[in-house]
């Protein structure tokens, strides 16, 4: 289990400040949703988590150290964007996540491409977005890093689409060892799943709870609760 | 690990190599043909094809670090928890490796070029031309080491802009190229100290002079003249390869500490 602490993190795009002075500790493993409206600051944050971006000021620590480049060896990052090698096919892609990636459970990442019909052969730049998205998800997935950042892993898939991947990070998953965040709109599709939610709103955490907890104290739905507090 | 990111960086550089060395052998067919006709175009040809060889570093390293964010795969590379030197190197020896390539055929098409202009050039031509070809053929070794100094220079100079691009926006592009000629300037500047005589100008492995005169020996026709002092000495050939290792490290350290995807 990794813990993952925010001291003071702030990130700014030239003068506007996408994240402000965040100052929390993230749950040790299960699934944490990230929710809020769009330009909230929901991606950047996953990124500074995996390192990919560094923070204004303030720090990201996996373990009580700083997140950086190495933070690829704790958190794994799946993009939104298409991030995918479009000249490798299937299998070249899996053969070369097992040669970077030290944990890479390569026989679990074909199991996975077997369970969603994806073909060996086949090549990326041929494959439909929602393929893509499997690909990319079960790369991720057979990666086995203590944190997981999965960057709106629904977002534009077709409800089969949305089903298989939500059906693989729960199957797959280590909750008691891995700590996944996932960002999304799909909120009451994801909701089911979640452990925790964090909830940003113009570049602040509003609401940073156990979902169990707020649900029964607010006797609201997510999506309510994500309404409330965002007008 | 490197291995596997060799072998990623082989594949996707694969097509645009492929177009290179196109462009390169349509450029050597036409020489050969000109040559077979006694045509200057071939020559001209081949000054065109040198030219390329001095930016193809400067191309190929370029769009393979480019091609990372244009390709939106940044997000995957830049989260590898390899160390930087090993994304970097990986991505450098490919492209190095490939131009490795293309000069040696550069050097097969050229002085084959070069005999066959030779032969079917006037009775006149040919005689000089068989002194020029003995005396490229002398100084071979400082000519390559001259395109590979130039090629080397402005290819990491493109990546480094390119990584300055990634650290400070939004003119990490322009303090990228003022910092680079900066620091070619400095080296360039360094090299005609007393102090870089007294450390590099050791182990002579070439002398220009006298490998030219022994070229054009007996050849009464031509009167060559040479600076006094064209040497290849070991002791700058370890500088240069301490400045690229030393640039290399650099390049690692920002990768590791200061990109941004």
């Amino acid at each position: 289990m990794t813990e993952v602490n925010l001291h003071k993190l702030t990130k700014k795009y030239g003068r506007k400040e996408a994240l402000s002075q965040l100052e929390i500790q993230l749950p040790k493993a299960g699934i944490t949703g990230i929710i809020g409206p769009n330009g909230s600051g929901k991606s950047t944050l996953l990124k500074l988590i995996c390192g990919l971006i560094r923070p204004s000021s303030g720090s990201v620590e996996l373990n009580g150290e700083q997140a950086g480049r190495k933070s690829g060896a704790v958190a794994a990052y799946l993009s939104e964007e298409d991030s995918l090698y479009d000249y490798m096919t299937i299998k070249g892609t899996v053969s070369f996540a097992a040669g970077v990636y030290p944990d890479f459970d390569q026989e679990l990442a074909m199991t996975l491409l077997k369970e969603m019909k994806l073909h060996e052969s086949e090549k990326v730049k041929e494959l439909s977005r929602g393929n893509k998205a499997r690909l990319k998800l079960a790369v991720t997935m057979a990666r086995k890093t203590p944190v997981l950042c999965l960057d709106e892993p629904l977002s534009g898939m077709d409800p089969l689409v949305r089903e298989d991947i939500l059906r693989l990070i729960v199957t797959h998953l280590d909750v008691d060892r891995q700590l996944c965040l996932i960002t999304s709109h799909e909120v009451k599709e994801l909701e089911p799943f979640l452990d925790h939610v964090l909830i940003v709103h113009e570049g602040r955490v509003v609401v940073d709870r156990n979902v169990e907890d707020l649900k029964e104290e607010n006797r609201k739905s997510l999506i309510d609760v994500l309404r409330e507090v965002t007008v | 690990m490197w291995t596997a990111l060799w072998k990623k960086e082989w594949q996707e550089s694969i097509p645009r190599f492929a177009v290179i060395m196109g462009i390169l052998l349509l450029a050597y067919a036409a020489m050969i043909y000109f040559a077979f006709n006694g045509s200057g175009y071939s020559i001209l040809l081949g000054f065109l094809s040198i030219g390329l060889h001095t930016v193809f570093l400067f191309l190929v390293w370029a769009l393979s670090f480019h091609g990372e964010w244009k390709g939106k795969t940044q997000w995957t590379w830049l989260n590898i928890p390899a160390s930087g030197w090993k994304l970097v190197t990986s991505k450098l020896a490919v492209g190095f490796t490939q131009f490795l390539i293309s000069v040696v055929l550069l050097t097969v098409v050229g002085f084959w070029t070069l005999s066959l202009f030779g032969e079917h050039a006037q009775q006149v031509e040919e005689n000089g031309i068989a002194v020029i070809f003995d005396a490229l053929w002398a100084l071979y070794p400082l000519l390559i080491g001259l395109l590979m100094s130039v090629g080397v220079t402005l290819g990491l100079g493109a990546v480094f802009t390119i990584l300055m691009m990634r650290i400070i926006k939004p003119f990490g592009w322009a303090v990228g190229i003022a910092v680079w000629g900066v620091f070619v300037y400095a080296i360039m500047r360094f090299t005609q100290t007393p102090v870089y005589e007294a450390m590099f100008r050791h182990g002579q492995l070439f002398d220009a002079e006298a490998q030219l005169q022994e070229a054009v020996v007996g050849n009464a026709t031509f009167q060559l003249e040479v600076d006094e002092g064209i040497y290849l000495f070991a002791g700058e050939i370890a500088f240069e390869l301490l400045a690229i290792a030393a640039v290399i490290v650099l390049f690692s350290w920002l990768v590791d500490r200061f990109v941004q995807a």
